[in-house]
């Protein structure tokens, strides 16, 4: 298992190497630099233009600033933003802080609520509630997640403040004070949209995904006997269906994970909020390379980290997969 | 009243026992579409980040709602020699942490304003003054050309030439005092924003934060010379759309919001025009005075032709909503010198018969289109429709033309700026209230690679914006600027304005005495907001 | 690329002999009301899209002043007028064809690079397996908004350059998955015993391996094209997709955002209903040939 985390460590450096170098080229290959991308309506001028060059190495050779990139970024520096001087790490700090709730709350819409969903249809096979997940499954996956988001606000927050239905009014700030980081200490209106319209798109569908692995575990023979052994229907639902379907579940599970990221993008647009991934966005269109690049090695590593994780929980769900068996998925 | 209804316990209540409710001003306006650049008045380039800025910071002298020029931290100004040398009276006051605001605080804040390792955006505004172009540019030592007496209290400024303008550039928010504490600071002191002290109305409670729900918090300065601002404390709230920031808004959650474009109608139906007035700016289409078939001295038919084909009641109405209005001049009203009648249309919006007729002309002189004309521009803002309207519009010519987006405004500009566009989408937004703050940048040939978008080249017209720029007296610099833009629109149809700009900010109705200065600021300091 | 993603597609086995399997696909397909629905809707949205522009002729870029904002049904225009007073319907059926003429370039060259690569790699193994799969893992790794605009920054805005944008993400899922198919089933014993017998890799690959991968495949290009109908609004709602005057969906749903459609809610009801119709429909098919396609579910139902 040593070795295996070691081969998985060393992976993960190279797969964050190559994208970033990747994303480097990319960013040198788009014409101009962040500082031609600084003048607007009203131009900089050379002095001014070379004096910005100068305090952010710009005017170094190219190799120069991808070695000054990665030494910075194996120290724990990632740079300073060229759009305002703010050191990235105090961007990722801030934005991490929103994107790492807006996920964790997103997340468990969506796991909670595709377990829930997914067990309920696969217990109740064909029932009215197994037929509307399956619809709301594709449907939620063909809708754009930006147009959920701006339909959530007009339904949930400007119709009914402007009818005084305040109860129904979910259009707030995201809350500025937490308890222990992750649960909002007044102001939770504020997460319950954007929690939800991240958490919606794939929700549905890991819960069909739970369903059908279900279903199929329910048809081996070794259920069959519990079955025929007379053990109670729950019981062999919960211990024995449940728990094998979670395998395939939390492959999708990991990659919903990653997917989430590129709908955060959309939600944190929408609604107004700065995440990470807004940010890079934002980022990339001006060329500031230090946030681009710095919030996206973060990203890279943290998304290695889960696949790890998830790779790890294989061997936890399934005593007889070892760790990395796996691994080819 | 719905209105009302809704924002009533919107604004959060004192936490302690006091008699007056505090005044929290919750703004949802400024940093609607993201973070401020900076708010550090010798970095700040962008009209919001400048908008606190303001409140921080006195400068020398200020713009008042009306646009006339009046005493800020300088209370008179006075020049011997028609306008090359200076003496400003700094009046006596004091910073937000009890220093004494001195003429040495000045010459301080620039030094520091225009240090090439500050690498300050908006560090060219000073390059009027004598020695501060080679200083900002690393080629010189720091400039002795602003002299500080600080026992007359006294500044005195030579120029590098007679500028008949500069009380009103030392409006700017760069030529702002800093303490003592501030001499060294660098661009990333905003981060710790409580670095930043000034002698302005409010002070800063809380550095820039971006986490959602970020905001820069000012409260009132009470060490501040002149009225007490009204409001207690203003919370400049941070989001990342405009949209999203307005539903927000229109929820109760904030006292004013920028409105996003489609919604202007709506929005001063609901909460008023306080927020909504003209500005001194505009919007216009520039040709590429290099180009072969749009530019030059031999093509002005065609020029003349498309500027006056462009309905400019249809951007007007479809795109702002009447909220900017049409205009077929450059120089908006309200700048001293302004001119009515310079424009190519005589201030009508259109006139389809005169660039059929003029098209006619250009095309019989054995001039032909061969593959459609360009209109260039930068992504959002809106400015794709404003040019599928154009293009519909040249349509009703017979003139065939096609949509040229760019992505990012940096590489937009620049390509433009080196000729790189045929018809080009440009605006202006004055820095100060001055005549020369748009014809020399924009179109002098001095200005080609900057500003001057289109290159136009024209000695004519530069030598009489050479001639504006020495005369002392405002209203003859002003005669002989109108003159020049006349050149320029009328005679060589070099760019053809469309629309003046307006603010685009709206007030809940609980926000009272609102002003809007005709540079875009509003007067935070004087609001009352209603029970 | 997207939300929509093939992950439920699991790869079946079946040799060429199996004349039957189709049969049963194709008998299974019809079986479900569902996916009968959504091949009407899909067949009549194709026929608006290649009728729509002979029907509704003329001018659908530029506006007239004065008629902007009309609600469906005002007048002659049955669908309404948007911001610049264009008429609606001309618009959203030539948004149709356009969503489809992308969605089928991108689906056809993200398959043939997925299925030639992740094929390979599978197939082969070894290095060329190692190059193919760390390469989609690093490109996996980076933001497709970043790849987008350096597409259309170097590039320039153009249909080809959408196209190429959505296919340099789009590729990495189909070749994953082809891959994963192909290691599934060179394992499997008819393979070996194909090889026992003496058969060359030629023959193997296109009598054994490609029909056995094929049923992944197929629900993936269904899944793709959805995928890209989608990519493409949510490319031109970011800026880095289609531009004015395109009538492309996903320009006049940010069009509806930019022109208040809290206001004339028609706007973006138009575009959006047509979008929703479109990918659902696709989605729906897509997942009604899996469950076909999958012979474990042969008469569970």
């Amino acid at each position: 298992m040593g070795s295996y985390l070691l081969k998985r460590f060393a992976f993960t450096v190279f797969v964050a190497w190559a994208a970033l170098t990747i994303m480097f080229l990319l960013l040198v290959a788009m014409p101009g630099d962040a500082v031609t991308a600084k003048s607007g309506e009203k131009a900089l001028g050379s002095g001014i233009e070379n004096n910005i060059r100068a305090k952010y190495g710009l005017d170094k050779p190219l190799i120069v600033q991808y070695g000054k990139f990665f030494g910075n970024l194996v120290q724990g520096d990632l740079g300073y933003s060229i759009k305002n001087d703010r050191s990235v790490n105090t961007d990722f700090k801030e934005t991490f802080k929103t994107s790492g709730r807006l996920l964790l709350w997103g997340g468990l819409v969506q796991i909670g609520g595709s377990l829930l969903l997914g067990f309920i249809s696969a217990a109740r096979k064909g029932s009215l509630l197994d037929s509307a997940t399956t619809v709301v499954s594709i449907g939620t996956q063909a809708i754009p997640v930006f147009v959920t988001g701006l339909l959530a606000q007009v339904f949930f927050g400007v119709f009914p403040s402007q009818r005084g239905w305040d109860w129904l009014s979910f259009n707030r700030f995201w809350p500025e004070k937490w308890y222990l980081g992750v649960i909002p200490n007044g102001g939770w209106k504020g997460i319950v949209l954007p929690a939800i319209v991240v958490g919606i798109v794939q929700m549905a569908f890991l819960a069909r995904l739970l369903r059908s692995s279900m279903l199929e575990v329910l048809r081996a023979d070794y259920l069959r006997t519990a079955f025929a052994k007379g053990l109670p229907r729950s019981r062999v639902l919960i211990k024995h269906a449940l728990r094998n379907a979670l395998i395939p579940y939390v492959t999708a599970a990991s990659f919903a994970l990653v997917e989430i990221f590129g709908i955060a993008v959309q939600t944190e647009t929408v609604f107004g909020l700065y995440g990470i991934g807004s940010k890079v966005a934002e980022a990339a269109l001006i060329q500031d390379a230090p946030v681009v690049l710095g919030l996206s090695a973060i990203v890279i590593i943290s998304a290695a980290l889960v696949s790890l994780l998830v790779d790890i929980s294989y061997s936890f769900l399934d005593p007889r997969i070892r760790v990395g068996e796996k691994a080819a998925t | 009243m719905t209105a009302l209804a809704v924002l009533a316990g919107v604004v959060p209540t004192a936490t302690a026992a006091t008699k007056k409710p505090k005044q929290v001003f919750v703004d949802l306006q400024n940093f609607a579409a993201g973070e401020p650049d900076h708010i550090d008045p010798g970095t700040t380039s962008t009209l919001t980040g400048a908008q606190v800025a303001v409140l921080m910071y006195d400068s020398l002298t200020d713009t008042d709602s009306t646009g006339t020029l009046v005493p800020a931290a300088a209370t008179k100004w006075t020049t011997a020699d028609n306008g090359k040398t200076w003496v400003f009276t700094i009046r006596k006051a004091k910073f937000s942490n009890g220093e004494a605001v001195t003429p040495s605080a000045f010459v301080r804040g620039w030094i520091r304003a225009t240090d090439s390792k500050l690498a300050s955006e908006v560090a060219y505004h000073s390059y009027i003054i004598d020695g501060f172009q080679a200083w900002n540019e690393g080629k010189g030592p720091a400039p002795t050309s602003v002299v500080a007496d600080d026992k007359k209290m006294t500044l005195t400024v030579t120029l590098t030439n007679a500028f008949a303008g500069f009380p009103s550039i030392a409006s700017h928010p760069v030529f702002s005092p800093i303490p003592k504490s501030m001499a060294t600071a660098d661009a990333k002191a905003e981060e710790n924003g409580l670095t930043l002290i000034g002698n302005g109305p409010y002070k800063l409670k809380q550095a820039i934060s971006k986490q959602a729900g970020g905001q820069v918090t000012l409260v009132r300065n009470p060490l501040y010379w002149g009225k007490k601002g009204t409001l207690d404390e203003i919370q400049f709230k941070i989001t990342k759309d405009t949209n999203a920031a307005y539903n927000l808004f229109e929820s109760g959650q904030g006292l004013s919001a920028a409105v996003p474009a489609g919604r202007y109608k709506e929005a001063s139906g609901k909460y008023g025009e306080a927020g909504l007035g003209t500005v001194l700016g505009t919007d216009y289409w520039g040709f590429n005075w290099e180009d072969p078939i749009v530019g030059g001295p031999k093509n002005v038919l065609l020029r003349k032709a498309i500027a006056k084909a462009v309905d400019r009641t249809q951007i007007s109405e479809q795109i702002y909503q009447g909220q900017r209005k049409p205009t077929d001049q450059l120089v908006p009203k309200g700048i001293p010198g302004y001119r009515p009648g310079l424009g190519l249309l005589g201030g009508k919006p259109r006139d389809l018969d005169g660039a059929k007729a003029d098209f006619a002309a250009w095309q019989a002189a054995g001039n032909k289109l061969d593959a459609p004309i360009r209109l260039s521009y930068n992504e959002g803002a809106n400015w794709d429709k404003v040019a599928t309207i154009i293009v519909g519009n040249l349509k009703d010519v017979g003139i065939d033309a096609k949509l040229d987006p760019f992505p990012a405004d940096g590489t937009y500009f620049s390509k433009m700026r080196k000729g790189g566009g045929q018809i080009i989408r440009a605006g202006w937004f004055a820095d100060y209230v001055l005549y020369d703050n748009f014809m020399f940048p924009l179109l002098h040939k001095a200005s080609i690679d900057g500003d001057n978008l289109e290159r136009y080249n024209s000695d004519a017209f530069s030598s009489l914006v050479d001639k504006a720029r020495t005369t002392v007296d405002l209203t003859a610099s002003g005669n002989t600027y109108a003159d020049a833009e006349k050149l320029a629109l009328s005679t060589d149809a070099v760019i053809m304005p469309t629309v003046n700009r307006a603010s685009n900010a709206v007030f809940s109705t609980k926000v009272q005495n609102v002003k809007l200065t005709p540079l875009g600021f509003f007067n935070y300091n004087e609001f009352v907001i209603a029970a | 690329m997207t939300a929509v993603l093939p992950l439920g597609a699991e790869t079946v086995l079946v040799t060429t002999e199996q004349i039957g399997y189709w049969e049963d696909v194709r008998r299974r397909f019809f079986r479900n009301k569902l996916a009968i629905a959504a091949l009407t809707v899909l067949v009549l949205l194709v026929l608006l899209a290649i009728l729509g522009p002979i029907i509704a002729r003329g001018d659908y870029t530029t506006g007239r002043l004065g008629y902007e904002l009309k609600r469906p049904g005002d007048h002659r225009w049955i669908l309404g007028t948007d911001s610049l007073g264009r008429d609606m319907f001309k618009r959203v059926v030539r948004g149709i064809g356009i969503s489809l003429s992308l969605a089928a370039g991108v689906t056809i060259a993200t398959t043939l690079l997925g299925m030639v690569l992740g094929g390979l790699a599978g197939y082969i193994g070894g290095f060329l397996d190692t190059v193919v799969s760390r390469t989609i893992d690093a490109v996996y790794a980076i933001p497709y908004v970043l790849i987008g605009i350096a597409i259309i920054s170097i590039f320039g805005r153009s249909f080809w350059t959408l196209l190429g944008s959505l296919v340099a993400v789009g590729w990495l899922s189909t070749a994953r998955l082809f891959r994963a198919a192909v290691l599934q089933i060179r394992g499997q014993d008819f393979i070996e015993a194909a090889r026992a017998t003496g058969a060359d890799t030629k023959r193997i690959l296109l009598n054994h391996v490609v029909p056995n991968a094929l049923p992944p495949v197929i629900v993936s290009i269904a899944f793709t094209i959805a995928g890209s109908i989608l990519s493409e609004s949510i490319y031109s709602f970011l800026a880095i997709g289609f531009t004015e005057p395109r009538p492309a969906l996903g320009v006049m749903l940010l069009d509806a955002r930019k022109s208040g459609f809290e206001v004339s809610p028609h706007i973006l009801f138009v575009p959006a209903t047509v979008l929703i119709l479109l990918t659902l429909s696709i989605a729906i098919i897509g997942d009604a040939l899996r469950d076909a396609l999958d012979p474990k579910l042969r008469g569970a139902g």
